[in-house]
C-alpha cells in the first residue's frame, strides 16, 4: 500500500508540476506541491497504520467538551 | 481578483441550488432519529427561518456586486482579517466536502459493497467530482439541471410507488415532540439541508441577470424542499416509528414495494437518486473550496489546486469520522452547532460589520 501511495504520488506531482514550470507560475507551483504533500502525507500515515487524527471527533471534542454547546 | 469566468443563466443557477438541497435528502436519517411523524411539517417551518438568511445573504451580495463571498470578506474587514474569515470558510468547505463523500461511500459499503474499503469508493467518486470540477461551473450547472429533472422525476416516481405503503396512522399524532426537539430538528433541518447552501455564495456573481437573483434562489430551494417533503412522507407513511432505527430509511421503503410481484427490489432508484444529487452536492462543495483557495492563494488559476485538493479530500475522508454511528452522532449532536457558525454567524456579522462600515451608505451614493 504504502509503495502504491508514494508511486501515485510522484506521478501525480510529476505531471501535474509540468505545465506549471513550463509557464513559471510559481504561486500556483508552492500551492500544488504544499496541498499535495499534505494529502499524501495524511494517505501514507493511514497506509503506515499510524492513527489519523479525527477531524469529526475534534470538532465533537471542541463542541461538546471546549465550548460545552450541543444536544445531549 | 474573481476566478471564475463562466457565466451562467439564472435558470441554471436554480436547478444547481434544487439539486444541491436534493443531495441532502439522504440526511434525512439524522432527523428520523429525534422524531418520525412530523419531520414534513417541521422542514416547512426550517425553511421559513432559513429564508431570513437568505434575505443576509442576497443583501450582502447586493452591496458588493460583482464580488463573491471571499471577494466581500476582503473588503468587509480588510485583507488581513479578511483572509483569515475567508480561511475558515474554505476550511469548512472541505470539511464538509469530506463528510459528505464519507456520508456517500457508508451507505455505499454498508448496503452493496460490504467488503469493499471506504477509501476505494471515494477514489472512484472522487475521480468524477475531479472531472466536473475541471470542466467548470458552466458545465456543472448544465449537467445540474439534467440531474435535477431525473431525481425529481425518480422521486415522484418512488413517491407513487410507495402509495399503496403508506398507512395515514403512521403520521399520528403530529407534532408530538417536546420543544426542544422541536427545535433541535428545525435546527439540522436549516443548517444540514439548507444552511450548507451559503456557499452559492461564491458563484452568484456569475449569474446573467442579478435583479432576478432573490426569485431563482428561492425556487431552487422551494425545488428542494419539496423533494425533502415528498421523502419525509414516504419514510414516515411506509415505516412509521421504525425509521429511527434505520440508517438508510429510504432504501428501507423501496424495500417493501412489491407491486403484482413483478416490481419489487426496487432500491437502484434511491442509489440512482443519490448518485447524481450526492454527485452534485459534492462537486458543488468542492468546487467552491477550489476557487476559493485560489482566490485566497492571488492564483491565476484554479485549475492547479483541483488534484491537490483531492489527495486532501481523500487523506481526510476515512479518518474523519471512525464508524458511520460517529458520524451520526456528531449529526445530530454537534454538528448543527458547528456549521451555524459559518452558514448563519459569520454572514449576519459580516453584514452588521459592512453596516457599521457604512458600506450601506456608500452603496446608496454610487446608485444615486
Amino acid at each position: 500500500m504504502i509503495y502504491v501511495v508514494i508511486a501515485a504520488y510522484l506521478i501525480i506531482a510529476f505531471v501535474g508540476c509540468r505545465p506549471l514550470f513550463k509557464k513559471k507560475w510559481w504561486a500556483e507551483f508552492a500551492a500544488y506541491l504544499t496541498l499535495l504533500t499534505i494529502g499524501f502525507s495524511l494517505l501514507t500515515m493511514q497506509a503506515l497504520g499510524i492513527r489519523v487524527p479525527s477531524i469529526g471527533q475534534g470538532i465533537q471534542i471542541l463542541m461538546m467538551d471546549v465550548l460545552h454547546i450541543g444536544y445531549h | 481578483m474573481k476566478l471564475e469566468k463562466d457565466m451562467i443563466s439564472n435558470s441554471q443557477m436554480a436547478f444547481l441550488l434544487g439539486i444541491y438541497i436534493q443531495g441532502a435528502i439522504f440526511c434525512t436519517a439524522l432527523v428520523f432519529h429525534i422524531t418520525s411523524r412530523s419531520i414534513s411539517l417541521i422542514s416547512l417551518t426550517s425553511l421559513a427561518v432559513f429564508l431570513t438568511f437568505v434575505f443576509v445573504y442576497i443583501k450582502l451580495m447586493r452591496l458588493f456586486p460583482g464580488h463573491n463571498l471571499m471577494g466581500l470578506n476582503d473588503i468587509v474587514f480588510g485583507a488581513y482579517i479578511g483572509k483569515a474569515v475567508s480561511g475558515l470558510y474554505i476550511f469548512f468547505l472541505v470539511v464538509l466536502t469530506v463528510a459528505n463523500l464519507r456520508l456517500l461511500c457508508d451507505y455505499v459499503v454498508g448496503n452493496y459493497m460490504v467488503e469493499t474499503p471506504t477509501i476505494a469508493i471515494a477514489i472512484v467518486f472522487l475521480f468524477v467530482v475531479v472531472w466536473a470540477v475541471y470542466a467548470g461551473l458552466e458545465v456543472m450547472a448544465r449537467i445540474g439541471m439534467l440531474f435535477f429533472v431525473i431525481v425529481s422525476v425518480f422521486t415522484g416516481v418512488i413517491f407513487l410507488l410507495s402509495l399503496s405503503q403508506i398507512e395515514i396512522t403512521n403520521f399520528l399524532p403530529q407534532f408530538d415532540i417536546s420543544l426542544i426537539d422541536f427545535v433541535r430538528t428545525n435546527h439540522i433541518i436549516t443548517t444540514i439541508f439548507f444552511g450548507e447552501s451559503f456557499m452559492f455564495m461564491m458563484f452568484i456573481p456569475c449569474m446573467k441577470q442579478q435583479n432576478r437573483l432573490g426569485r431563482s434562489l428561492l425556487f431552487g430551494l422551494i425545488a428542494g424542499e419539496i423533494s425533502l417533503i415528498l421523502s419525509s412522507l414516504m419514510i414516515t407513511g411506509v415505516l412509521g416509528d421504525m425509521a429511527s432505527i434505520s440508517n438508510s430509511p429510504l432504501n428501507r421503503v423501496l424495500r417493501q414495494v412489491d407491486l403484482g410481484q413483478v416490481l419489487s427490489r426496487m432500491e437502484f432508484i434511491v442509489t440512482g437518486i443519490l448518485t447524481f444529487s450526492v454527485f452534485m452536492r459534492i462537486a458543488v462543495m468542492y468546487y467552491a473550496a477550489t476557487i476559493g483557495l485560489g482566490q485566497l492563494l492571488g492564483l491565476k488559476s484554479y485549475k492547479p489546486l483541483v488534484i491537490p485538493i483531492a489527495a486532501v479530500v481523500l487523506g481526510l475522508v476515512v479518518p474523519i469520522f471512525y464508524t458511520p454511528s460517529a458520524q451520526i452522532a456528531c449529526g445530530i449532536s454537534t454538528w448543527p452547532f458547528f456549521s451555524s457558525f459559518f452558514t448563519f454567524v459569520l454572514p449576519v456579522v459580516t453584514l452588521l460589520v459592512a453596516l457599521l462600515r457604512g458600506f450601506f451608505k456608500k452603496r446608496e451614493e454610487e446608485c444615486g
